[in-house]
């Protein structure tokens, strides 16, 4: 089952809150936009505060941002994107204690993120933590493929199989450092746009 | 290594779900349990499967049947209602398009027809 099969699961139960741990932010928010097809939703940080379409409260509390979003029907998620040591304060955990129950089975989730995740006791059995892996081949080559269509550069099928092969197990953000670096190193090279990139270049 | 494959019976003792439950899982998860049939018919199980029985298991641990079978009952509803209300979006669009196209014959038609009378009316002149 890949990260996207168990999300997707997940919110066909209509599991409330959902932990995710990963620090690959950018791409958890692709990701999500493809799970929920652009969905109206809450986006909350410590540093930008609630966040929704053409409105933005701040500052605010996490649990207040809770709370906000709990009475906004329309809205069908809000994603947080917390710190480790936020699981520990009680109005956080009383609020999502409360929002679990107020939400459950209405297709309204509340999604953490963070790079680690501790979950209280208080909050055991109530939410769902998933790791958010890094790319799989599939998504390198798309990564791969997009990046170079951008540079007006083909690759060989082959080739793209031997990148896939040597970038597996990166973020998204390393494969793009790498791809970059690669193509910096190409255009020293005298390499112009329309060419193509060779296994032995 | 073979692969081994196990019979409801057998999952429902490894994860200690009811056979019913497991039944209920696989009709709505199509996409995660996929087993294989004997030549008999019979339902075998990999290993993958039991993966994925016990995700489910998990994610809806607190959950009783009788609730999940409304919360898929209620989501189908408004699954369809939603596909009605698309459908009729759709149906109110091309009936727009072919008024609108109506409207363009009908104006072509009279283009012609006076095209049609100058013609008669050059030829009588």
């Amino acid at each position: 089952m890949n990260f996207i099969t168990e999300f997707s699961t997940l919110i066909k139960i209509g599991c409330p809150i959902i932990g995710i741990i990963t620090t690959e932010e950018q791409r958890f928010a692709n990701l999500l936009k493809k799970i929920f097809s652009e969905k109206d939703h809450f986006l909350w940080t410590s540093h930008l505060g609630l966040v929704g379409k053409e409105e933005n409260i701040y500052p605010i509390e996490a649990n207040e941002a809770i709370k906000k979003f709990s009475t906004r029907d329309e809205k069908v998620y809000i994603w947080l994107k917390i710190t480790e040591n936020l699981m520990e304060e009680k109005n956080f955990i009383r609020a999502l204690k409360d929002e679990y129950y107020h939400l459950k089975g209405r297709n309204r989730f509340i999604i953490l993120s963070s790079s680690n995740f501790a979950i209280p006791e208080e909050l055991i059995g109530e939410i769902q933590i998933l790791r958010l892996p890094p790319p799989d081949e599939n998504e390198i080559q798309n990564i791969i493929e997009s990046f170079f269509r951008s540079a007006n550069l083909s690759f060989s099928p082959m080739t793209t199989a031997h990148a896939v092969a040597i970038l597996k197990g990166l973020k998204q953000s390393e494969i793009e450092f790498s791809l970059k670096k690669a193509l910096l190193s190409l255009k020293e090279k005298g390499l112009k746009g329309n060419g193509s990139w060779n296994q032995s270049q | 290594m073979e692969e081994k494959f196990y019979s409801i019976g057998e999952v429902s003792k490894i994860l200690n779900i009811p056979v019913t439950t497991l039944r209920f899982f696989e009709e709505n998860f199509p996409h995660l349990i996929k087993p294989l049939r004997t030549k008999g018919g019979h339902r075998r199980y990999s290993s993958e499967d039991i993966k994925s029985f016990k995700f489910i298991k998990e994610a809806t641990q607190g959950t009783s049947l009788k609730k999940l079978k409304e919360h898929f009952s209620r989501e189908e509803e408004n699954n369809l209602k939603s596909r009605v209300e698309k459908i009729q979006e759709s149906l109110i669009l091309m009936d727009q398009k072919l008024r609108n196209l109506e409207a363009q014959v009908k104006k072509i038609e009279e283009k012609f027809q006076k095209l049609e009378e100058n013609k008669k009316f050059k030829r009588w002149f």
